[in-house]
């Protein structure tokens, strides 16, 4: 038997920084073997990757992965599927179909959806990536992106939230940088202490969802060119507010003004903005604020966010479409994508109002109770346009489709072939920064933050390891603090019942000094912690923010 | 022991504990060899297997399946491992696992099938394992920064 070797690179589709993801393929007779590589001359990632890109193949050879369609969670017949859908889908009018889809699409992929969508004439289109971090698609004019220069020369960071655990790549450029010279400094604002916080010269530890506010003081800190930008009285107007944020932030004014002098002496740098699922009570509020910091403080400055997304926003939002589906208007629902329904368990019992509901996914779950499941290939199987922080990169198969799969393109061709009409959805939203909507939702947010001092708080974390759970199973493990746990007489490992508002559920008590007083950490990288927070809409932007949760945990004896 | 032999070093700078090396071992496998804890919540420390000059692990074995090699590396025999746990309850540094997998220990080899050197260093995300020879580990910088303990570089 001959063994034939062969390296199969792509751009790894996992998060936006663009690593060159290689894959070893060794055929042995019929069998084949994959292992990941390493691409020491790799431009981006020069053969680093997290323990996303470390999943590769492992998410390629998944025992889970779906293989034939489903109709109510029974195997059916490709032909007899399409032609179902197909023909279930003549009964009804174009106003009664929406579309969805996630980020788990190339670009190719969601032309074909547009026009799919164009074609039948349907507007009701959304995007079921509901993450907070979509709200940084809302993007303010003149904010200046940073590359990956601007951070190697970068001589200030000021980070907000945990960058390192959503792309621990941009670990390496930002800590060289950090290290090349003893004057050059490293901030972070964040509510939990985070693996950032060991690096930081000064570690902002604000409470819970607070850290829009003190984007908002550093703001109110800066007056030359904050003047300039918001002017004379919006700024004193801000200004007025600064000593009511700290005291709700708890934050001494001595810290951010140590902050605020750096980040205005200090020439060149970039501020970081990240947001976890759980986390952030107001993000359109946390998204603007970091952007407007970014514009504000003086000298070279740029602005990174982890998911500047790439992906389109549809013509509706997904709040709108579940109030269209509850009020009986769109009765089927065609999703294209692999995370929606399963990473949304709070939205997804709304589905059971439609008539029929199509989803395509990778996976086999059980949670999810769709009419139709349709097994597409996974992103790491397709070719096409994906984009990054850096722009546009293409991404090629690392393997053949899963057997049993159909590709997006191929279904809807199926489904409604002879289209003809094609038009591109716009990407990000500009815009305008309306700074009384900002600071009402700021004195908002102080007002919601005053009363609740001693309610408990959980918050949801996310980290590259425990990626779709495939290398962790801390999932069942809850972050308490010390003098919570010795209240609740506490030890180590202790079983847990977290009670909320949604749901009860049993955990394994992990005491840290990584949580604040009256606060709760829960993993939220794999679907069955996210059905602890409940979704909001909010008025302005109508998303979805999914905040943090109240709630009270008791012993389990 | 050959001069030229490379060892995997830590560089507590820029260990972020991303847990990337674990995932590429885990991913190459089956089983992580390399270990992962914490000085402090905030500082990470991925441990892998030193290659002792005496090693206790191979002392331990009732069937030499554990040898250093003329390199100096300490390597296993898997296919002779009997799965009695010696060695894993011989290692001074806790780098060998609890667990078995296919009732055979689980043992670093320096990924030995792979030319270019071990996939962990290759995949740490932050570039703080890193796979020098032990005179070259004397002229590089390593975790001064963080032993230094002074807020100019790092704060612990």
């Amino acid at each position: 038997m001959t063994n034939k070797s062969e390296i199969i690179k792509t751009t790894c589709p996992f998060c936006l920084y663009g690593c060159t993801l290689p894959i070893l393929e060794t055929s042995r007779g019929s069998f084949i073997v994959r292992k990941i590589e390493y691409d020491v001359a790799a431009q981006i990632n020069q053969g680093r990757l997290c323990a996303r890109g470390n999943a590769a193949t492992m998410i390629l050879d998944d025992r889970q992965r779906l293989t034939s369609p489903l109709f109510k969670n029974k195997k059916i017949d490709w032909v007899i599927a399409l032609s179902q859908i197909k023909h279930q889908l003549k009964d009804f009018s174009s106003k009664e179909i929406a579309i969805t889809f996630d980020i788990n699409n190339t670009l190719e992929d969601l032309d074909a959806i547009f026009n799919f969508a164009n074609g039948l004439k349907v507007d009701t289109i959304a995007r079921s990536y509901l993450e907070p971090e979509t709200f940084f698609s809302y993007s303010l004019p003149d904010v200046k992106y940073a590359e990956l220069k601007d951070i190697e020369r970068g001589k200030v960071f000021l980070i907000i939230g945990d960058i390192f655990s959503k792309i621990p790549l941009l670990a390496k450029p930002i800590l060289d940088a950090k290290y090349a010279n003893r004057n050059n400094r490293l901030f972070y604002i964040d509510s939990l202490k985070t693996r950032v916080s060991g690096f930081a010269n000064r570690f902002l530890w604000t409470r819970p969802g607070t850290e829009p506010l003190l984007i908002l003081a550093l703001i109110a800190t800066m007056s030359k060119t904050a003047k300039s930008i918001l002017g004379d009285k919006n700024f004193s107007n801000i200004r007025k507010v600064l000593p009511l944020i700290l005291e709700t932030c708890n934050i001494s004014p001595d810290e951010i003004m140590e902050i605020s002098k750096a980040l205005s002496t200090i020439s060149k740098g970039v501020i970081f903005a990240a947001m976890d699922y759980g986390k952030t009570d107001d993000p359109f509020l946390f998204s603007e604020l970091a952007q407007l910091l970014s514009l504000i403080i003086p000298g070279d400055k740029t602005f990174c966010a982890p998911a500047l997304t790439s992906i389109p926003v549809g013509k509706i939002r997904f709040s709108e479409l579940i109030e269209s589906i509850n009020q009986g208007k769109t009765k089927v629902l065609i999703n294209f994508g692999e995370i929606f329904p399963d990473y949304y368990p709070t939205v997804a019992s709304k589905m059971n109002n439609l008539k029929f509901f199509v989803t395509t996914t990778t996976y086999l779950n059980n949670s999810s109770k769709p009419n139709w499941i349709l097994p597409i290939p996974s992103i790491l199987e397709k070719s096409g346009t994906i984009m990054t922080l850096w722009g546009k990169a293409n991404i090629k198969p690392l393997a053949k489709p899963v057997n049993g799969s159909k590709s997006i393109s191929e279904i809807i061709d199926k489904i409604a072939p002879d289209l003809e009409s094609s038009s591109k959805m716009k990407v990000t939203e500009k815009t305008t920064f309306d700074i009384d909507t900002i600071i009402d939702r700021a004195l908002n947010l102080i007002e919601q933050k005053r009363d609740t001092k001693d309610e408990m708080t959980i918050l949801g974390e996310e980290s590259a390891f425990g990626y779709r759970g495939i290398f962790t199973n801390d999932a069942k493990q809850l972050k308490i603090s010390q003098i919570n746990a010795q209240k609740l007489n506490l030890k180590q490992g202790d079983l847990v019942k977290l009670i909320t508002n949604n749901i009860e559920k049993i955990f394994v008590a992990n005491i840290t000094n990584t949580v604040p007083t009256n606060v709760i950490a829960v993993p939220t990288d794999t679907p069955e912690n996210r059905i602890l927070f409940p979704m909001q809409i909010d008025n302005t932007t109508k998303d979805f923010i999914i905040a943090p949760a109240k709630g009270k945990l008791n012993k389990l004896i | 022991m050959e001069e030229n032999q490379k060892y995997i070093f830590l560089d507590l700078d820029y260990c972020i504990g991303c847990r990337s090396c674990e995932a590429a071992c885990r991913s190459a496998f089956s089983e992580s060899r390399i270990r992962y804890g914490n000085i402090t919540e905030t500082v990470y420390m991925p441990v892998a297997c030193r290659h002792c000059e005496e090693p206790l692990c191979a002392a331990a074995c009732p069937f030499e399946v554990l040898k250093v090699t003329e390199q100096g590396l300490v390597l296993q025999a898997s296919f002779h491992c009997v799965g009695c746990k010696s060695c894993i309850l011989a290692c001074p540094f806790g780098v060998l696992d609890k667990s078995l997998l296919n009732h055979v220990s689980q043992k670093c080899s320096e990924c030995k099938d792979r030319e270019e050197g071990p996939r962990c260093v290759a995949s740490c995300a932050s570039g703080a394992l890193k796979f020098i020879t032990k005179n070259e580990a004397k002229k590089t910088i390593v975790s001064q920064r963080f032993l230094s303990r002074s807020p100019f570089w790092r704060r612990t």
